[in-house]
């Protein structure tokens, strides 16, 4: 097979592999809900108002889950215009780290993210999922290695005229370069089993939408993977 | 409902790991639980559990590794172990093939009513 035929072989295996991850991710979403309502269930039978209350705080948390989940995955399918607005850097990381925070607790992982006053121009939506998506996956990949070391999300977040930069470091983690790779192509492939990087893939996508970009590089001192995201202040500098 | 049986829960998913652990608690069974494959051998080797619940796609050590362990383990390749798994076809595994099968495999979501049947089934079977 050679040419366009090879190119729309490949896009819809790509397409293929990326229903197969929603799926996925739905069967993992909707155990975490049985099992809150497990909790719910049991609880008031076996009259234990603490199981109620944790059987709320899980479906509470797979709400968020799909929530996000929902909200990226449209990102990408739809392809949508962006709707360029004013955009406060302190807003979109406090309220993207606010959605993560259930998860990071869950996880045991501590998140500490700086970020200044200054303003600029994208889509509220797109951005941050964006972020969700790459703090989603630095919580994961710290939560993998948390045995073996402490970790930690840290970063910032800095605007001037021309440039918004994200900078989040996983701390204690260091990606592998076949999954960095795997995250920043041009199509979504899954590696076997593993699709956690299909948040990043959708980030990538979105920080090339409005013409900036997403950088993984890893670091040794202190170890970690450095999520680096830049992209114009305004509509007029990209 | 008192059972004395102990079964080891090994998922990395928290929720999961509650979830299972609750209901296996509920249906009187003595549950011990761990987040890792490094972490469910350990205690596979000190608490000698009568059966164990697997997860596969596990970050690090794989439940595929985690089943090739136990069953090249002289110590433990008798102990029973039950694969939950999101993955939807166990062929797609095929690391497994040189040793045993797992005694059980269900996919994820989770149906506690075929979970409760299936440990009861291998709990129950004699040798």
């Amino acid at each position: 097979m050679e040419g366009p035929d090879k190119d729309l072989d490949a896009l819809i295996q790509s397409q293929g592999e990326l229903i197969g991850s929603i799926a996925h991710d739905l069967k993992g979403l909707i155990n975490g809900i049985e099992g809150g309502m497990y909790f719910i269930s049991s609880g008031i039978k076996k009259e234990k108002p603490e199981r109620i209350g944790q059987g709320h705080e899980m479906m509470k948390r797979n709400l968020d889950r799909i929530r996000r989940a929902v909200a990226s995955h449209l990102y990408y399918v739809k392809d949508r215009e962006i709707n360029w607005k004013e955009l406060g850097a302190q807003d979109m990381v406090s309220s993207s780290v606010a959605s993560m925070q259930g998860r990071a607790e869950e996880l045991g992982v501590k998140v500490e993210i700086v970020a200044g006053e200054g303003t600029f121009e994208g889509d509220e939506f797109a951005v941050r999922s964006m972020l969700v998506n790459v703090l989603d996956y630095a919580l994961e990949v710290c939560h993998r290695c948390k045995q073996e070391r402490d970790v930690a999300v840290v970063g910032s977040a800095e605007t001037t005229k021309e440039w918004s930069i994200f900078d989040l470091r996983a701390e204690g983690f260091c990606m592998d370069e076949e999954s960095r790779a795997l995250a920043l192509a041009d199509r979504y492939m899954p590696r076997g089993v593993d699709r956690s990087h299909l948040g990043l893939f959708i980030a990538n996508k979105i920080a090339k939408n409005h013409r900036g970009s997403l950088k993984i590089e890893r670091t040794t001192e202190p170890p970690a993977t450095r999520f680096l995201i830049k992209m114009p202040s305004t509509r007029a500098t990209g | 409902m008192e059972r004395r049986q102990r079964i080891l829960v090994i998922d990395d998913e928290p929720d999961v790991v509650s979830y299972l652990s609750a209901f296996l608690e509920d249906e009187g069974f003595l549950v011990l639980t761990a987040s890792s494959g490094p972490d469910g051998l350990a205690l596979a080797r000190e608490q000698a559990p009568d059966l164990i619940t697997l997860d596969i796609t596990m970050p690090g050590m794989s439940g595929i590794e985690v089943l090739t362990t136990l069953r090249r383990d002289e110590h433990l390749n008798g102990l029973p172990v039950v694969i939950i798994t999101g993955v939807t076809s166990f062929d797609k595994l095929t690391d497994y093939r040189d040793v045993r099968a797992p005694e059980g495999f269900m996919q994820k979501p989770i149906d506690l009513v075929q979970l409760l049947s299936t440990i009861e089934g291998i709990l129950d079977s004699p040798g």
